[in-house]
């Protein structure tokens, strides 16, 4: 069972995505701060991360820049989660490593078959 | 010894070793027993010496005479001694001798040759020769028969050696002095060959006479005058030099030839004939140069007269009773003749002069008083054409040995008869202008007389000449005061005593009649020779009605001003409550000025508070959305029907909401200035493609076909994701409108654009509501209205955002019942500050 690790800081968005994965047969981990997803995403090693970008502390972003830089955690996939990108949003943040994002509001139909796209599974 | 006291001493040594080599010779003819000579031409040598190189050489000279002599008279067995101061006051005799002569012919003759002139001549023989000659023949006997106590010789020593010594003089002195006329007179060696030829003859024929005896020796005189005329003065004064010492030496040394004569007879006669001899060579040269000079004098004068005359510039004519001798070039030309043969012989009265001259002329021949009385006069001269000209004649008698000549000078006046002729007219008109001119003009002296006053003046002020001329002006013209009182007097006395500072002057005066007159007087001072003041020209003009309008000028100028001043003050008044105004308007402008600045921070508060506030309306939107979204899924459990459609319902309205959110947003963001574009390379054909998937659900559900016309590869740059939200508005727009048949994409290229048209087979759209059609918040009344949900935002964002921040442009072509067109044009490269990735 693939593990997903959640930073995002909206609870219902939280509480939306933790459900559609779980129903869709992933375990979740989920923090509220960029700072201790930063440090969760080391310890606890995820298969991916689900990265929402507007976050109160430090900006998602700086998050994943983080991420990447680290020993132990550069090469976990990452999913942006983003409410309505700005042109070139997408590019930024491909830019600086993120495997693929989501737009929101989140289609309930269609995420789960989004991150498996993003991460290469099957659907 | 420096070259330079060389040089100095040179010629004085040069002179010496001659003085005293031809001493010696001298001395070996000398009286028997004596130190006295019959042939002595160290005088002539010394005399030369001092004339040619000056007194200075005098210690050579006597030197030489010193120690000649001592050689000499210590031969004679005197003693040491006595042969000493013999030969002592010898050579000073001897010194004495040259330097006298030498002063004497200075002193008499001149610095020039002696031998040039006959007179010169002669008194050369008297001092040069006879006189000083007695010096050195007087204390050399002297001293001499003092040595020998021995006086009873002493008269023929001292002939013999007073006569030696002039023969010395007279043959020496010339052949020196003469010598540097023969060098230079050219043609060297014809006249050298010559010379010697002659010489040699002379030599010869000497030889021959004296060796025959002495009574022969006048054949001698014919060649020596020969050689003077045709050879000239040295030529002949050689001969007698080469005379002198030939015979001296057949005398002196063949005794035998000398007949019943002693030697000393023999030798005072040689002497006596070489001296006449040479007297005769040297007066006749004189005589021959001094000819020739006065000849070459007089054609020098000859030529000198003849270029005064031919360069004269006045014509003149010579003639001997009134028939013209001669006549220069000026005198030809003045009366048109080409030369002189033309008129020689003829009448010079006829030829040249009116009867006027005539008359005068032919008197001038025959009665000379009157002529000079009148011998210069102004007539008409006669050209040869026949012309007449203005003549100045002036006669001039010269009356020579025999004749009497007339020199007529001519001058041709006719320029000067103009320049007066000119003169005359132009003073006449001058005067004319001075009586005539509508002026008045007037010379007054510094006194204030008045001294002249044209006519025009007189008529003016109402006097006549004798009125006026004379007086002062003060009591004439000028009052003593004027109309405002200002004393004329005064100001009289300043014209005359500064005429300048009044060249321009205006003031009143009075006419006879008691008329007071405006004048404009221009005022110049005329200097005498002596630069005082002579008379003040004054041209005076009458300004009285002029002045009269001024004053008239002035009073209406002065009601003007006060009109003026009136309605200045009314004017400024106004201008007051101009001014007012303009600072109620100004403040105004202000008030307006803030309002508009707080209007436009409230517009942009407005837009930052919609974006904002959509941002958070969205949020708890999204919750919506993705609850009710997974419930329908069924992953929260199965639902029955009603249910499902209740969260169906509630899940479309969501959905509706957060696109009228996210439209609002948008066009707060493009009127904030917000959004700027992202441009990237992309191909058309793709972005259409999204776009398709998007509608496609849309497209199925009302069973609606769509077309494709697109080529296959159309790269543009633009922001990608701007055109697609474009391209979905339209389409979703066609699909909403459009109930049978369906949508056509197609694309265009032109030129630097591309053109994207999203047909439909729809209602349509009526003229009317086509200017409406891109408003906010406008939705046309349809019967579809109710049907089709929209916010009214779509075709306004959209076409903001075409232009706005795709640069292109939008428009539509619609016909009611039968669809629309809307196209879509975009410039293929995007220029832009953000442009980026251009080239990916």
């Amino acid at each position: 069972m693939k593990t997903a690790l959640i930073i995002e800081d909206n609870p219902d968005n939280m509480v939306l995505i933790t459900r559609l994965l779980e129903k869709a047969g992933y375990s979740t981990v989920q923090t509220v701060t960029g700072m201790s997803g930063f440090e969760m995403a080391l310890k606890v090693r995820p298969d991916f991360i689900i990265l929402d970008i507007q976050l109160p502390d430090i900006e998602g972003t700086e998050v994943l820049k983080r991420i990447r830089e680290s020993v132990t955690g550069h090469t976990i996939p990452v999913i942006a989660m983003t409410s309505y990108a700005m042109s070139g949003d997408r590019e930024k943040l491909l830019a600086a490593g993120c495997n693929g994002y989501i737009e929101k509001p989140i289609d309930p139909a269609r995420v789960i078959s989004q991150i498996k796209g993003i991460l290469g599974e099957e659907i | 010894m420096t070259d330079n006291s060389l040089k100095k001493f040179l010629p004085g040594l040069l002179i010496a070793i001659i003085y005293f080599v031809t001493a010696r010779l001298g001395l070996m003819l000398a009286y028997p027993g004596t130190n006295a000579t019959p042939l002595w031409l160290p005088t002539g040598i010394a005399i030369s010496a001092l004339l040619l190189l000056g007194s200075r050489v005098w210690p050579g000279i006597a030197l030489a005479a010193f120690f000649a002599n001592l050689w000499q008279l210590s031969g004679l067995g005197l003693s040491i001694p006595a042969s000493f101061a013999a030969s002592l006051s010898t050579s000073a005799g001897n010194t004495l001798e040259g330097l006298t002569a030498a002063y004497l012919i200075r002193r008499f003759i001149g610095e020039h040759n002696p031998f040039l002139k006959s007179r010169d001549v002669l008194l050369f023989i008297l001092f040069g020769a006879l006189v000083s000659t007695t010096i050195s023949a007087t204390v050399g006997v002297t001293v001499f028969c003092l040595s020998i106590s021995d006086w009873s010789n002493f008269a023929s020593i001292w002939l013999t050696w007073w006569l030696g010594d002039a023969t010395g003089a007279i043959v020496v002195v010339p052949l020196a002095l003469t010598y540097s006329g023969f060098r230079s007179s050219g043609n060297a060696f014809r006249q050298f060959a010559t010379n010697i030829f002659m010489w040699a003859i002379t030599g010869a024929i000497c030889y021959l006479i004296f060796d025959r005896g002495i009574h022969l020796s006048f054949i001698l005189f014919p060649v020596v005058i020969i050689a003077a005329l045709r050879l000239g003065q040295f030529s002949s004064a050689m001969a007698v030099g080469i005379v002198s010492v030939i015979s001296t030496h057949i005398t002196v040394n063949y005794p035998d030839r000398l007949a019943a004569m002693t030697l000393t007879e023999a030798l005072l006669l040689q002497q006596g004939f070489i001296g006449s001899l040479a007297t005769v060579s040297v007066v006749l040269s004189a005589v021959l140069s001094e000819q020739r000079r006065s000849k070459l004098e007089v054609s020098e004068s000859e030529a000198r007269l003849k270029a005064l005359i031919s360069q004269s510039p006045i014509g003149i004519a010579l003639s001997r009773e009134n028939i013209i001798l001669d006549a220069n070039r000026v005198c030809l030309d003045m009366f048109g003749f080409r030369d002189i043969t033309e008129i020689q012989g003829t009448s010079l009265s006829d030829r040249m002069s009116h009867y006027n001259g005539h008359a005068v002329l032919e008197r001038a021949d025959g009665q000379r008083d009157e002529v000079s009385a009148k011998s210069e006069f102004e007539t008409l001269g006669v050209h040869k054409n026949g012309t007449r000209f203005p003549l100045y004649v002036s006669i001039a008698e010269i009356a020579l040995s025999e004749e009497i000549l007339t020199v007529s000078f001519f001058i041709d006046i006719t320029g000067r008869r103009q320049a007066e002729d000119a003169l005359q007219t132009s003073e006449r008109k001058y005067r004319e202008l001075v009586m005539n001119a509508n002026s008045i003009i007037l010379r007054w002296n510094s006194e204030g007389g008045i001294t002249f006053m044209n006519e025009y003046g007189l008529r003016f002020f109402g006097y006549s000449e004798t009125e006026i001329v004379g007086h002062h002006v003060i009591g004439t013209i000028v009052s003593e005061t004027d109309s405002s009182g200002q004393d004329m007097r005064a100001l009289m006395d300043q014209i005359c005593l500064n005429p300048a500072a009044f060249e321009q002057n205006i003031n009143e005066n009075v006419r006879h009649n008691g008329e007071h007159v405006w004048i404009n007087w221009t005022n110049k001072v005329v200097l005498d020779d002596k630069g005082k003041i002579k008379e003040i020209l004054s041209i005076g003009s009458d300004i009285t009605r002029l002045k009269q309008a001024e004053e008239e000028l002035k009073k209406h100028r002065e009601q003007l001003e006060q009109l003026i001043s009136l309605r200045t003050a009314d004017l400024h008044k106004s201008q007051l409550a101009l001014m007012n105004m303009v600072e109620d308007l100004n403040s105004r402008k202000e008030e307006l000025l803030s309002a508009n600045d707080r209007l436009k921070e409230f517009d942009r508060l407005k837009s930052m508070f919609i974006a904002s506030m959509s941002h958070e309306l969205r949020t708890p939107l999204n919750s919506i959305i993705g609850f009710t979204g997974m419930t329908l899924q069924g992953l929260s459990g199965e639902l029955n029907d009603e249910q499902r459609d209740n969260l169906s319902r509630s899940y479309q309205a969501a959905k509706h909401l957060l696109s009228l959110i996210t439209d609002v947003i948008d066009i707060s963001k493009i009127e904030a200035g917000r959004i700027e574009p992202y441009v990237e390379r992309t191909d058309l054909a793709g972005i259409i493609n999204e776009a398709t998937i998007s509608i496609e659900p849309m497209l199925k559900e009302k069973g609606l076909t769509l077309k494709l016309c697109i080529p296959s590869k159309i790269q543009i740059s633009t922001d990608k994701k701007r055109l697609l939200q474009c391209l979905i508005n339209l389409m979703s727009n066609a699909v909403k409108y459009t109930e049978n048949g369906g949508i056509t994409v197609s694309v265009l290229e032109e030129g630097s654009y591309a053109e994207i048209a999203v047909s439909d087979t729809g209602i349509g759209i009526s003229e009317d509501d086509l200017p409406k059609l891109f408003e906010a918040f406008e939705r046309l009344e349809t019967h579809l209205r109710v049907k089709v949900g929209g916010t009214g935002l779509g075709l306004y964002l959209t076409k903001k955002l075409a232009t706005e921040i795709l640069h292109g442009g939008i428009n539509v072509k619609s016909r009611v019942g039968q669809g629309s067109t809307f196209t879509l044009r975009l410039p293929k490269n995007f220029e832009s500050d953000q442009t980026k990735g251009e080239d990916k």
